[in-house]
């Protein structure tokens, strides 16, 4: 089937959005079809291309990993939304499109001229998505944060570790809640895109990460927070579940749903806790999961990046795929029958389609453009 | 019909629970899962389908005959009737339909707009639909009986938490179910924009992995620097709890100030790459600072220096937040105190 029976092919979106909030919820729109047009400035790119172990040399904005593992199936526009001209442009693009999406911290935004008001009277029917740390108003909204910061504030590391031990973050790899929201971010989108169809409005989505990651421990809240304790690997809805080291120093995850394994495992005579993390401790990771796998249990070892590269399974993930340049970049982290999400576009260079976007799409000129250029309007590098 | 009879639920009209009408109303959704699922599988659809809930759809709940197994997840509610925190939070305005009144799920999904189901039901024609599975019908190698921690552990996730040398540890609650989730709310959502993707594949594995995506580029990008990272952002003691020491190189002048220790300013302190090679020194510096404070004093005065640290909340200090109360993100409800949809949608809550 055709790129062209994705679900938001004929969308166009403004995309804002850096690092990896913003810019991989974008991404998925991509993914579904829309065309999503990046826009940085000659003088602010979207700081995930500022590597740190980038050396600056050559094209060196063109070469980070993140950007890269992020932004493909993108177009990239180069343009300075802080001169007037720039800004003037911004709004004619807004007017021809679909959603704008942006992660920038409260108060960018207005500062530019380019409030949701402003947005909304060049184009009533847009979709606007602000994506940010802590939501649009309320006391904390301008407070500066990280993933990290957010889990700590949003009751998630409380939960995470051992009941003995402290606090854990799932650290800068990680950073679940600039992960999930790009996934969250998306599907209000979508239904946002459903919901104009009907109301033929536009609509403003203020999108608190925090909050998010609180949504996500939903449950915990029910208990007037008499419940809040840490719960290691252990998980109630379970018979039995831990992380055990194998004599190899691998560690294994294991889970017993309903207790059959563990009777299996201790033939019901042996206290099953200390047994069954003595018995992994006596046998080399391989053989330990093939044991507990006898037994019955859930088991998988604890894979590292190497070991998931390595994993025979891994090239069928959908959750990375190949860009035609054959760069290993993100994939989708659901996949449609009819129509599969692919890859079509390797990520953009800095300002590639500057002059596509704003030749096809405003009918500018040549020679427009060119004096755009020399007034560093437009580019295709960093002023800075 | 989908909801005739005894089956529509007490409210007229679309309903998210607070008696609000939101964006997808008028728009019929149903979950249904086979007795023999995996608990993470119809967590997973009970998410999407709550998401859809709170955005004004009408949702029904087909239950297996015996009820919904989530009905008896522990943790459980105070009280006699035992009530699973989890299907409180999960299925709060929502309808169910028990499997043996009906005639069939075929009956049940010809009135829906989407359904949203395990690999074993038989998938309807002509309606938007997403199957959930734990590996994908793309993974026909990988069978056999997981969990929400057997899939953190192929992703990554368990490798990457907890001490470069110490035990994993999982996320808590039911992240890999939710991530999920999030996953076919966006697959349903797109699929009824859609007549030529109406139905999409969503498994826990995949879902799980492009959450943690960087497990993957990490060794590909920088194959010299093999093994797991120190933690370079702490979490340090406070006098009533914790703080998770977030700081970026920048932040770095205006935190030894606040700290204002002498030696912060030694040479061994003053570059990212020092301080991380310094790691357990610079921490006996600044541990003293934290451990006479309380955290909320800790964090206002982070707050007036732009440090981006966070003071480790528990839900209890949750539920008297400032900026969740202004934001109305908590709604009471019988069950008890619970997250709204995390999105204003216009100005307010859907």
């Amino acid at each position: 089937m055709p790129d062209s029976d994705l679900p938001l092919k004929g969308i166009r979106v403004l995309d804002l959005g850096i690092i990896t909030a913003g810019a991989a919820a974008s991404a998925l729109l991509a993914d579904m079809g829309a065309d999503v047009i990046k826009v940085e400035a000659p003088n602010y790119i979207d700081p995930f291309r500022v590597w740190v172990d980038i050396e600056k040399k050559g094209d060196w904005w063109n070469c980070s990993p993140y950007f890269n593992f992020t932004n493909r199936n993108k177009r990239s526009l180069c343009l300075d939304l802080k001169k007037e001209v720039g800004r003037e442009i911004f709004l004619r693009l807004v007017a021809v499109s679909d959603v704008l999406v942006e992660n920038f911290r409260r108060g960018v935004m207005d500062r530019l001229g380019l409030g949701v008001d402003a947005l909304h009277k060049v184009n009533p029917n847009l979709i606007i998505v602000a994506i940010s740390s802590q939501g649009e108003t309320g006391p904390e909204r301008d407070v500066s944060s990280f993933g990290s910061t957010l889990e700590a504030t949003s009751g998630m590391a409380h939960l995470t570790g051992s009941p003995n031990g402290p606090p854990v973050l799932t650290g800068r790899e990680v950073n679940y809640p600039d992960q999930v929201v790009a996934v969250f971010a998306a599907g209000m989108i979508t239904a946002a895109l459903l919901s104009r169809k009907k109301t033929g409005f536009g609509i403003h989505l203020d999108i608190s990460q925090r909050e998010l990651t609180s949504f996500l421990l939903g449950e915990k809240f029910l208990f007037d927070g008499s419940v809040s304790d840490r719960e290691g690997n252990a998980d109630l809805c379970m018979a039995y579940q831990t992380v055990a080291r194998a004599a190899d120093g691998n560690w294994i995850a294991l889970t017993d749903t309903d207790g059959n394994a563990v009777e299996s495992a201790t033939n019901g005579i042996h206290e099953h806790e200390t047994y069954i993390r003595e018995s992994v401790a006596k046998l080399p990771a391989d053989a330990a999961l093939a044991r507990l796998k006898a037994d019955g249990f859930a088991q998988s070892a604890v894979l590292d990046g190497q070991a998931i590269l390595q994993a025979s399974w891994f090239s069928r993930s959908t959750a990375f795929a190949l860009s035609p340049d054959g760069q290993l970049v993100k994939g989708f982290p659901f996949q449609f029958r009819g129509t599969p999400m692919r890859i079509s576009r390797p990520t953009p260079k800095l300002g590639q389609d500057t002059a596509s976007v704003l030749g096809g799409l405003l009918k500018l000129s040549a020679s427009e453009l060119a004096s755009l250029t020399n007034a560093g309007v437009i580019g295709d590098e960093p002023s800075q | 019909m989908l909801f005739d009879g005894q089956d529509r639920p007490r409210t007229r009209g679309p309903t998210n629970g607070y008696g609000v009408s939101g964006p997808l109303e008028g728009t019929r959704v149903v979950e249904a899962a086979d007795i023999t699922a995996p608990l993470h599988i119809r967590l997973a659809i009970a998410m999407a389908g709550k998401i859809a809930c709170e955005l004004g759809a009408d949702v029904a709940v087909l239950e297996p005959n015996g009820g919904d197994p989530i009905h008896k997840l522990p943790p459980f509610l105070p009280g006699p009737e035992r009530r699973s925190a989890v299907f409180e939070f999960l299925n709060k305005g929502k309808s169910a339909i028990s499997a043996h009144r009906r005639s069939g799920f075929d009956d049940l999904a010809a009135g829906a707009d989407a359904i949203l189901v395990d690999e074993s039901i038989r998938l309807p024609d002509d309606v938007t639909a997403v199957v959930v599975s734990t590996f994908g019908p793309h993974q026909p190698d990988l069978q056999g009986p997981a969990s929400e921690l057997t899939i953190m552990a192929m992703s990554g996730v368990l490798y990457l938490i907890g001490e470069q040398a110490g035990e994993p540890f999982r996320l808590p609650g039911h992240q890999p179910s939710y991530a999920a989730g999030l996953a076919a709310f966006l697959a349903m959502t797109a699929g009824l924009l859609a007549p030529t993707c109406k139905i999409a594949d969503v498994c826990l594995l995949d879902a799980l992995l492009w959450v943690n995506w960087k497990v993957v580029s990490e060794p590909l990008l920088k194959p010299a620097a093999l093994g797991k990272a120190v933690n370079e952002w702490q979490v340090v003691q406070a006098i009533d709890g914790h703080v998770a020491l977030v700081y970026m190189d920048r932040d770095w002048p205006a935190l030894a100030g606040l700290i204002g220790d002498a030696r912060l300013r030694e040479r061994r302190f003053t570059t990212r790459e020092s301080r991380l090679a310094n790691l357990d020194e610079l921490m006996t510096v600044i541990r003293p600072w934290f451990a006479v404070r309380h955290k909320a004093d800790i964090y206002r005065e982070a707050k007036l220096r732009n440090i981006p640290l966070g003071p480790v909340w528990t839900i209890s200090d949750l539920l008297s937040d400032a900026q969740y109360l202004e934001r109305d993100f908590l709604a009471i409800t019988p069950a008890g105190v619970m997250p709204r949809l995390p999105v204003m949608w216009n100005g307010r809550r859907p």
